[in-house]
């Protein structure tokens, strides 16, 4: 069965949303896009589709050699698709809790949060190294189980679609039973903020109830605003820095590392870890905090 | 992906960008004293702001923390970034001091100073911000 491409049919109305933010912009905060910024993200985002072309060849090889070894025949029932859409942003969360925790998947990942700002072009920031940041290997499981390659790539073309409205700061929130279950702009906010409460919290995709399953979910709060970035503000718009600075930053400290074990360690560690400690990780900027809070409470 | 879509791809974005700017989105941060050290204490981990020079123009700021280290503060956009600084080497230009960042992209920071503020900046190993 032959399935169309979700991102690329989509392409209209996220153009025609950002436009629409922007007008809304104008009336009620005009620093909510920054036109420089905005540039940027979009270029970032049309970068990550050719990039996309060039690769998907590959994953789609691989896909299908890992679909060969399938330990059910799932075919193309409905219930197929459904547990498909699930399980595949069950994948997502996987690949996205890693991709904050392990450098080498930052590596690729940092781009979508390197922007200030929190809008609808900041959803199209997207990585161009993502096959080589092994993306990808996240949602080979589902294809060992059986799902056809093509069913879960339109899945994956779904999660990604869903994600682009949630990157606002135009609504605020849902009513009580959506946010318990479905990933919204209030949760997505949190995930995007440098503040140490909401480090690394937030990582679904579509259903925030992975997040309450593995421990990982941080509510936004009124008297928390969610300050946006990453903790080393890249403090430049240029896309190509944005697109391969953390490359550079692991490939200088690869090099300058002592010893093959640290060298490796700077790969695998998380953003931020440095031999001698020197660093901040966002564990260390949480702990600070906490401690911080635990010493204003005495 | 064909060269057609994505030279309409790119196109699109540029004509976002344009719509941003004829709109008058954005603009630039505007930094005063209270600002630049609470954004220092803010994206620093552990640094406690004591004292903060700020351009003429609030397009940047130094930022002197309490154990004698600086801190530059730059408007990007409508927001800000921050650096430590390793090594404090000011410049003169005219109408201020040019302060290097030792990244090459955050690149060099212009404070707008009065004669006097950048005469005691370029001091060697100032003691505290004029």
């Amino acid at each position: 069965m032959t399935l169309p491409n979700p991102i690329e049919l989509a392409i209209p109305a996220f153009v025609l949303l950002v436009l629409a933010e922007m007008v809304l912009a104008r009336y009620r905060d005009r620093r909510g896009y920054c036109p420089r910024d905005t540039l940027t993200s979009l270029s970032l985002g049309v970068g990550n589709l050719a990039a996309g072309v060039l690769s998907g060849g590959l994953v789609l090889a691989a896909a299908v050699a890992a679909h060969e070894y399938r330990l059910f025949e799932l075919g193309w029932t409905w219930w197929a698709f459904v547990l498909c859409f699930v399980l595949d942003d069950l994948a997502y969360y996987a690949f996205h809790r890693s991709a904050h925790r392990v450098r080498w998947f930052w590596a690729s990942h940092v781009i979508h949060h390197s922007s200030q700002h929190y809008n609808l072009a900041t959803a199209l920031r997207q990585p161009w190294t993502s096959f080589f940041s092994l993306a990808f290997a996240f949602r080979l499981p589902l294809f060992v189980l059986g799902f056809e390659p093509s069913m879960v790539l339109f899945c994956a073309g779904l999660n990604l679609v869903y994600q682009f409205w949630i990157h606002t700061e135009a609504i605020g929130r849902l009513p009580r039973a959506i946010e318990a279950v479905m990933n919204t702009p209030s949760h997505h906010r949190v995930h995007h903020a440098v503040n140490p409460r909401y480090l690394d919290r937030n990582y679904a995709g579509v259903f925030i109830v992975w997040d309450r399953l593995f421990g990982t979910f941080e509510p936004e709060r009124d008297d928390e605003r969610p300050r946006y970035g990453i903790i080393h503000q890249l403090g430049s718009f240029s896309i190509l820095w944005a697109a391969f600075h953390e490359w550079i930053g692991i490939g200088r400290d690869f090099w300058h590392a002592p010893g093959w074990r640290n060298k490796l360690r700077y790969l695998v560690r998380e953003p931020g870890w440095s031999h001698d400690g020197s660093r901040d990780t966002t564990d260390s900027i949480r702990a600070r905090w906490l401690a911080r809070g635990a010493e204003a409470g005495k | 992906m064909s060269a057609l879509t994505l030279s309409g791809l790119i196109a699109t974005a540029l004509a976002l960008a344009g719509i941003a700017w004829a709109l008058g989105l954005g603009g630039r941060a505007a930094l005063d004293r209270g600002r630049a050290m609470a954004e220092a204490e803010e994206r620093l981990a552990g640094f406690a702001a004591t004292e903060a020079l700020v351009s003429e123009d609030g397009a940047a700021a130094l930022v002197l923390g309490a154990h004698g280290e600086l801190a530059l503060v730059k408007a990007h956009g409508v927001e800000l970034a921050v650096r430590r600084l390793s090594r404090f080497a000011p410049q003169p230009v005219a109408g201020g001091v040019r302060v290097p960042s030792g990244e090459r992209m955050f690149g060099d920071v212009i404070l707008k100073l009065s004669a006097a503020q950048c005469e005691r900046l370029l001091r060697p190993s100032p003691e505290s911000l004029p």
